[in-house]
């Protein structure tokens, strides 16, 4: 009998167990909401980081975003837009407000072309689906036409389409993959911390270190890809402050430098 | 019947007549003269000369008249022409007939002295001959001869004098590329009745190149060597082309009206006068004396480095439309060369772009004279596109040219110039913003942006990249059409194994085979194909090993013990009747249409069980 209960116990708090972590960060939401509400903005921000920590919502990184554009710390903004679009990308407001911080940062927002469109990483499964799809309905009525149908001509009409659009989708699913690789990589320049840089441009370092010379500098709110090395972990080196250094450059390659943890933001966590 | 029509020229019929009967009567002639042993002799016709006259060489064959080869020695003192003139002849001598073949060189002394050609071979038909050497004594010129001389070449001067070409250069020397402006003169004497120039003045020099002659310039009465011309002047642009001492020479050709060679039908001077109208017109050449002009290599020592060829004597300025522009608005630059060079082969300064200016290739216009391009103002203009914002000095055009005269390099300097460019407003595309308004404004304004949302949204633990390639749930869902697959491919195989499919084959092929007999109204296949049909399908049915080897009677039996109607027995029965009676007994005839049976044994096979 206790055996009994201790089991139905366990089962009933594994049961609620989301809902007490769902209602956490509600409540933290509402926190900051209201916080924000009062006019506490730095109070705001750090309720919502605590809850980012916590979980995602597309509404949180909106509201982040947000506050850091109001405290014009536009590198922070981009940031978290682009997590929020993530999350919702379908949000035409937040679409707006990302691309109004990326003018206020003087950076340029990602092209918006139809091959960036319907080959980004937001189309990936939809292509992996059609992929899948074109691969086995292919193959079935094939197989069906060789060996049921008295009739082969037709298999000579469909195999070369069947191969046509396999590739098609293939190719579209590789784009979609590669760019989704890419995104992996992405990170957003933050705003120099330290006063005295006033040129608000963080440098890129040519060796892992605060006291090395840069090799270039980039904005803030500026895209850079992190280098992964071959099995997939991004080139970091830890110096003997504790800090961690990332080997990055530009999106069209022609920056490149390291780059310390706290001056930039992962698109995607990593 | 007309005589005419058959004879319609009796003239010619008498000509030919005549030529017939010659030569039947000097058939013998030839015949018996081409017989008569080969004889040649050779002399000169007369075989003294004074140094002006010319004479004749004969070499005569006696006993052939074909046509002899070999080659003539050549002799040095005389020219002798390589085309003779041949006269052949036939005749009786003391009643003997005899052929000759007579040859006549031109022959003209070019120095004095006793001249022999030598013996030298020659072949008539088969035989090999030789002909005899024969001496010629050509004397000192006489008196006669001088005058003779003396006349022609006054002749040869008043003709010359007559019409010429005068081409005045500036220098006897040019740089290479470098372009003058010269003149070609044609001199035509008031007395001579030109009709007209045929073409205008043709230069034969290949290290020089001519501008474009246009019309020329005509001048009157102007006098010369004592006699009254007109001139016909072109200006041109002479450049020189390849370094070192070359000729030049210029020649036209002009159309002259010349005394009749014939008597007028009246016999009167009047009218063979060309001055009168009459007499005919004769091309005459005229040509320029040559000239041998040295073209001078231009000096290495010194050349700057924007040097691109231009010399000449020139002043250099640029001009710009604008002093102040927005970022990215154009600014035409012009740098003006004026003076006198070779505008012809002049290339444009070279601009580069920098940091300040994008630069585009220039435009090129020239003012002043078009055909020759030695003097005038050549324009260069280039479109400045500022990148930077500010205070912009423009660049200073690069230009060095080579003074031939002072046979110097020189750089004409440019004053700079500076802009005023202001960063401008950023260019808005109106086309959004007109279809924004067409929208309704159901865009979110500025204002509106940065809103807080009050309500948390949808949780989700991670923002991560999880594809559906690293989903089990995917890989997992690909097992079902894999399954699917697999089971068609396994069925597929059985089936084929097991004879079905070609059954189906056999069935469709017999199918095909009867709807062929329908189109074509060939009962006899018609039936074959439908017993054969019946055969498989029935005996298929009843899983019998061999159907094609069923007779009518098995067939019959095997459906009465399926169980099956006796009117379906019956009228199977009746098909496979018909079709014995078409197979062995072909005369009797069907009362029922092929399709009608074809779907009537459709029928029936579907209710067979």
């Amino acid at each position: 009998m206790k055996v009994y209960f201790q089991g139905l116990f366990i089962g009933l708090f594994l049961c609620l167990l989301p809902c007490s972590w769902s209602t956490q960060q509600d409540r933290l939401f509402y926190d900051a909401v209201r916080a924000e509400a009062s006019g506490d903005l730095d109070l705001a921000i750090q309720i919502y980081l605590k809850t980012a920590k916590i979980s995602h919502s597309s509404n949180l990184h909106g509201n982040l975003a947000n506050l850091y554009f109001k405290k014009e710390q536009f590198g922070r903004s981009i940031l978290h837009f682009e997590k929020a679009l993530l999350l919702d990308p379908k949000n035409s407001e937040l679409s707006a407000n990302l691309n109004f911080a990326y003018e206020m940062a003087n950076t340029s927002p990602k092209n918006k072309n139809l091959t960036s469109i319907y080959f980004s990483s937001n189309f990936l499964s939809f292509w992996i689906v059609i992929s899948a799809i074109i691969f086995w309905v292919g193959l079935i009525i094939l197989s069906y036409l060789l060996l049921y149908s008295t009739n082969k001509k037709l298999v000579f009409y469909l195999f070369p389409m069947w191969i046509c659009l396999s590739v098609l989708s293939v190719y579209s699913s590789s784009l979609s993959l590669s760019e989704q690789n890419k995104l992996n990589r992405t990170v957003i320049v933050f705003e120099p911390d330290s006063e005295h840089n006033k040129s608000k441009k963080v440098p890129l370092r040519r060796f892992a270190g605060e006291s090395n010379s840069a090799n270039t500098t980039v904005i803030s709110g500026e895209n850079l890809l992190i280098d992964f090395d071959d099995i997939g972990n991004p080139k970091s080196h830890k110096v003997s402050d504790g800090k961690t250094w990332y080997l990055a450059r530009s999106k069209d390659g022609r920056k490149k430098g390291w780059i310390r943890e706290n001056e930039f933001g992962w698109i995607l966590d990593p | 019947m007309n005589f005419r029509k058959i004879m319609p020229n009796h003239k010619s019929f008498f000509t030919y007549l005549l030529l017939l009967f010659y030569l039947i009567s000097t058939a013998p002639n030839h015949l018996w003269g081409q017989t008569q042993k080969l004889r040649i002799e050779s002399n000169f016709q007369p075989a003294t000369i004074s140094m002006a006259q010319n004479t004749i060489y004969k070499v005569i064959i006696y006993g052939s008249q074909e046509n002899p080869q070999g080659t003539m020695p050549t002799v040095s003192g005389l020219s002798i022409s390589n085309s003779p003139q041949t006269f052949r002849s036939a005749s009786f001598i003391n009643g003997v007939p005899s052929v000759r073949l007579e040859m006549s060189f031109q022959v003209k002394p070019t120095s004095m002295g006793v001249h022999t050609i030598p013996a030298w071979s020659i072949r008539v038909g088969s035989k090999t001959v030789q002909v005899p050497p024969t001496t010629l004594n050509v004397l000192a010129p006489n008196q006669q001869d001088k005058i003779r001389q003396d006349a022609d070449a006054k002749n040869k001067n008043d003709l010359k004098q007559a019409s010429f070409i005068e081409f005045k250069n500036p220098r006897p020397y040019l740089y290479e590329g470098e372009t003058v402006s010269s003149q070609i003169d044609l001199y035509i004497w008031d007395r001579l009745p030109v009709s007209r120039i045929e073409r205008v003045p043709q230069k034969e020099g290949d290290a020089f190149s001519l501008t474009e002659l246009g019309q020329p310039k005509e001048k009157r009465n102007q006098v010369k060597f004592n006699k009254t011309y007109t001139i016909f002047s072109w200006p041109v642009g002479l450049t020189a082309a390849i370094a070192g001492s070359h000729n030049i020479t210029f020649n036209t050709s002009i159309r002259v009206r010349v005394k009749s060679r014939g008597n007028s039908p009246f016999n009167s001077p009047f009218f063979n006068d060309p001055f009168f109208g009459f007499g005919r017109e004769e091309s005459l050449t005229v040509q320029s004396d040559l000239q041998t002009l040295e073209v001078r290599k231009l000096p290495m020592i010194d050349r700057p480095e924007s040097f691109r060829g231009a010399i000449g004597d020139f002043s250099a300025r640029t001009i710009t439309n604008i002093d102040r522009v927005s970022l990215g608005d154009p600014v035409k630059l012009t740098f003006e060369i004026e003076g006198k060079g070779n505008f012809s082969a002049m290339p444009a300064p070279e601009l580069k772009s920098d940091n300040n200016f994008k630069i585009g290739p220039p435009a090129f216009s020239f003012e002043g004279n078009e055909l020759t391009k030695h003097m005038g103002k050549q324009s260069f203009e280039y479109i400045l596109t500022p990148l930077n914002p500010g205070l912009i000095e423009i660049p200073v055009v690069p230009f060095s040219y080579f003074d031939p005269i002072q046979e110097k390099y020189f750089s004409a300097n440019t004053s700079s110039h500076a802009i005023r460019v202001d960063p401008g407003e950023k260019w808005i595309d109106p086309t959004p913003q007109i279809q924004e308004k067409e929208d309704n404004e159901n865009l979110v304004s500025t204002k509106d942006l940065f809103q807080t949302e009050n309500e948390p949204g949808t949780w989700i633990k991670t923002v991560s990249s999880e594809t559906l390639l690293n989903s089990k749930l995917f890989w997992s869902v690909q097992s079902f059409p894999l399954f699917f697959l697999l089971c068609l491919v396994f069925y597929g195989w059985k089936r084929k194994q097991s004879g079905r499919d070609a059954f189906r084959q056999k069935q469709a092929q017999l199918k095909k085979q009867l709807k062929d007999a329908i189109s074509y109204k060939d009962s006899a296949r018609f039936f074959r194909a439908s017993r054969d049909r019946l055969r498989l399908e029935i005996g298929t049915l009843y899983k019998h090993q061999n159907p094609s080897s069923l007779s009518n009677n098995e067939l019959i039996s095997l459906l009465v013990k399926g169980g099956n109607d006796q009117e379906l027995v019956t009228d199977i029965q009746g098909i496979l009747d018909t079709s014995d009676n078409y197979e062995f007994a072909a005369s009797e005839q069907d009362s029922e249409s092929l399709d009608a049976i074809f779907m009537k044994m459709n029928k029936l096979l579907k209710k067979v069980k």
